[in-house]
């Protein structure tokens, strides 16, 4: 399957793409201590002639924002965070899915009514706003005095278990009906309406 | 009689599970699961929209508004732009799916690169690059194509639906592609295309009917994923949308009533085409 995937130009320009991003930010921090450089002006002959935030020609690579921080370093910089964070959450909502999509295709799939209907509700929630509202109070630093509630690394894990854990009534119901629908038709080949598809390409895509 | 009592009984638990959902954010507190207070938020919450006409948001300045009629302006503009994303995004993928079937294999590949690069590229980038795109076409040449934010005079929609759409279109592709080159392989279209039938012919009348099956069961997935992204759009075009209005007063009574305002339409919607497939098709959906 590695090799098929070798012969794939698009998935190997996606693939090097993301791949070097990791490496070349886990580098930066390694060689150059996550220097982040600054220009808040630009000078031509001694005189003021720009100030941040200055576009990519006057600054490269990406231009700087109106503190004076270089955009393109600080992408380079926080690249590791959050495709890391991507695939750590992307990997504990699949795992966790499919072990309870797994079994209630294979052992509790002639409750699928009663699932589905359970699930329902949780299909309609905008995902985005439910995070939010769950996780505003946790990152969000006091108003006047700047001071987080909680240390960053509790932020982290509860940024990471909520990302992950809301996704996983949707994901697992859609696996079951999905695992459910294969092995019934397996059991009775008569009755196959429905075709198991490869559903990875949807539900797998972290949002 | 069944035919409305099985989908009234279904509605009843989606209610329930809105109802778990509304709830959620009583059950964190901070980082701490509080299951009591999740449990009396539920308790509360049902009380709460046995008399909807009591219900109050939080209005500019701290006033306390009744929830109704308020809701509803912001409600079917967001439903509007929703639907319309939805309509456009099939379509296209409809239209997008016919001509990767019938068009020479050299067109087929630009195509199918395309859609490649429209989906990797995160929906963020859309509606920022689009932004950009306006508002540079607007300084250089004085023309205005289109809106690029809500104003007091007027609602926007060109290019929130268009941005709203592009993801869920390549999906709704994926899923025809996959479907129809497993329907192509079947017997009965090899045993079309022995008898000479043209590809076309095949599509359009044979398997176009059996791909609608696949498509509504995935729908849902593609709505919920549509949803999330509409939070996001909403907050980048500054569209005062369903979803701010819950973001601005974030109680579970207010989130509730979202969710069912949301879900209930797109529940009869689904309820119908299922009942419709099973009428000219004979298959059974599950939704």
């Amino acid at each position: 399957m590695v090799k098929r995937l070798y012969r794939q130009p698009l998935f190997m320009i996606g693939f090097l793409f993301l791949f070097s991003l990791v490496i070349g930010s886990v580098l930066y921090r390694l060689i150059a201590h996550n220097y982040l450089p600054t220009k808040l002006f630009l000078y031509k002959g001694g005189h003021v002639i720009a100030h941040s935030p200055l576009s990519p020609l006057q600054a490269p690579p990406l231009g700087t924002e109106n503190r004076g921080y270089s955009l393109g370093i600080m992408m380079l910089i926080g690249a590791k965070y959050t495709l890391g964070l991507t695939l750590l959450i992307t990997f504990i909502r699949m795992g966790l899915s499919s072990l309870f999509g797994t079994l209630y295709g294979l052992y509790f799939y002639r409750y699928r009514r009663s699932v589905n209907g359970l699930s329902e509700g949780f299909h309609y929630a905008p995902f985005t706003l439910l995070a939010v509202v769950i996780l505003t109070p946790v990152l969000s630093s006091d108003k006047f005095t700047e001071v987080f509630r909680y240390t960053s690394s509790e932020r982290e894990i509860a940024e990471i278990l909520v990302l992950a854990l809301l996704a996983v009534p949707v994901v697992s119901a859609q696996v079951g009906n999905i695992i459910g629908e294969i092995s019934r038709r397996a059991a009775n080949p008569i009755h196959s309406p429905m075709s198991g598809r490869d559903l990875s390409v949807i539900i797998g895509k972290p949002i | 009689m069944s035919f409305i009592l099985k989908p009234f009984s279904k509605w009843i638990m989606i209610v329930i599970s809105m109802l778990l959902a509304g709830c959620l954010p009583a059950l964190f507190q901070g980082t701490a699961l509080n299951f009591p207070a999740y449990l009396n938020a539920i308790g509360h919450l049902f009380l709460q929209l046995l008399h909807p006409q009591r219900l109050t948001y939080q209005g500019y300045g701290g006033i306390r508004l009744p929830v109704f009629p308020d809701i509803f302006t912001p409600y079917f503009y967001s439903m509007k732009i929703f639907f319309a994303a939805f309509l456009l995004s099939f379509l296209a993928a409809l239209i997008a799916m016919f001509l990767t079937l019938l068009l020479p294999r050299r067109l087929r590949q630009i195509l199918s690169f395309m859609i490649f690069l429209s989906e990797s590229l995160p929906d963020i980038f859309f509606m920022v690059a689009l932004q950009v795109l306006v508002i540079t076409l607007f300084q250089r040449t004085g023309f205005l194509m289109m809106n690029i934010a809500e104003d007091y005079h007027s609602q926007i929609y060109a290019l929130p639906i268009l941005c709203l759409s592009v993801l869920p279109a390549c999906f709704f592709y994926r899923i025809m592609m996959l479907t129809v080159n497993e329907e192509l392989r079947k017997d009965y279209s090899e045993l079309a295309r022995s008898k000479g039938l043209t590809l076309r012919r095949i599509l359009l009348i044979h398997i176009f009917r059996n791909l609608l099956i696949p498509i509504l069961t995935d729908s849902k997935t593609i709505i919920w994923m549509m949803l999330s992204n509409l939070v996001v759009m909403e907050f980048l075009f500054g569209i005062h949308g369903l979803t701010s209005f819950i973001d601005a007063s974030p109680t579970p009574a207010i989130l509730t009533i979202g969710l069912l305002l949301i879900g209930t339409p797109f529940f009869l919607l689904f309820t119908l085409l299922s009942f419709l497939i099973d009428h000219f098709t004979g298959q059974r959906v599950v939704i």
